[in-house]
């Protein structure tokens, strides 16, 4: 094998980039930089967090490595958003980027730990107060899908 | 495993700290692609890698791989910049660790010369870190995994091109150690 063939698998490793990247484009829902996809048994619920009843909030967690994340947004706790919709086992949150975590409905229904804030840009962000690692904070939230 | 002279030692470990600082330097560059390409990552591993290639194929020992990637976590440990792995953080460097040791051990009458077998060794180390994740953390499946895995092999097979370039510039350097510890050799 020589540098040239490396250079062409290069060459069809970027065309075959670019058309994956489309189609998975393609397959994500389309939203604003603030709304979030709800889906529970099969059906889409769009809500657009700047249009719902936020509060603030303001918090400080230290995790588990020693750094600390001081919170000060506006936002919702996630049990409050998902009031209205039938009962659900645990939730997978999923974010732009396609990077996911799982929330229990235990977990979900503890009083002021799991919230929706706006993040950077206006984007939804996830996080979960009590946890002691950044795991499930989901930056650009997505979608949340309710799992029975 | 042959003993490793302190001097490569010292080169290794310059080398896992480089490829952790180059992974830092490169994140927001990074990010700013996967986050258009709606993948987590996959572009700022093979930078990190990139030096523990180099300083294998100049090192040519089994096992420096491994040993470079157990430093690297441990170092990531130190510093709390294990992401989201958490405690299985030292997997995702001790696999690509491995990866990069049977890479070197490829033996050369393949007739691929050395510069094709450390972008191969990139390219193959970038995508079991990648899947490595995957499997810790990511859990992606279908077309955005082949997406994720090929970003990941396009920028192993970029970085494995200026390992490559690395190792032919720092070869000379080691090349004329080791004569001059002959030359001594007798004399001392």
């Amino acid at each position: 094998m020589k540098k040239k063939t490396l250079l062409i698998i290069l060459a069809v490793l970027v065309v075959l980039a670019a058309v994956l990247a489309v189609v998975v484009s393609n397959g994500q829902p389309k939203k604003r930089a603030s709304e979030v996809i709800i889906t529970a048994e099969g059906t889409n619920v769009t809500y657009d967090l700047k249009t719902l009843d936020l509060t603030d909030v303001k918090a400080s967690v230290t995790r588990a490595n020693g750094k600390t994340l001081k919170i000060d947004a506006k936002g919702m706790e996630l049990k409050d958003i998902l009031k209205g919709f039938a009962k659900y086992d645990k939730v997978k949150v999923t974010a732009g980027d396609s990077y996911s975590a799982e929330l229990t409905y235990e977990e979900i229904n503890k009083d002021a730990d799991v919230y929706v804030i706006l993040g950077d840009g206006g984007k939804p962000r996830l996080i979960i107060l009590s946890d002691t690692d950044a795991r499930r904070d989901v930056k650009d939230v997505l979608t949340i899908e309710l799992i029975r | 495993m042959k003993r490793i002279s302190l001097k490569y030692l010292i080169f290794m470990a310059v080398c896992c700290d480089l490829g952790i600082i180059a992974k830092k330097l490169i994140a927001p560059a990074a990010n700013l692609i996967t986050d258009n390409l709606h993948i987590p990552g996959g572009i700022g591993t093979s930078f990190s890698l990139l030096f523990l290639v180099t300083a294998a194929f100049i090192v040519k020992r089994f096992g420096a791989g491994m040993l470079m990637g157990l430093v690297q976590s441990g170092i990531a440990f130190l510093l709390g910049n294990v992401g989201s792995m958490g405690a299985l953080a030292p997997l995702g460097y001790l696999i690509p660790g491995l990866v990069i040791d049977l890479c070197v051990l490829l033996p050369e009458r393949t007739g691929m010369s050395e510069d094709v077998r450390i972008v191969i060794c990139c390219a193959l180390a970038s995508v079991a870190s990648s899947l490595t994740a995957n499997v810790i953390v990511f859990g992606l499946v279908g077309p955005v995994l082949a997406l994720y895995c090929c970003t990941a092999c396009i920028s192993g097979i970029v970085c494995g091109f200026i390992a490559a370039l690395l190792c032919k510039r720092l070869r000379p350097v080691f090349a004329n150690d080791r004569q001059n510890v002959k030359k001594e050799g007798p004399e001392t």
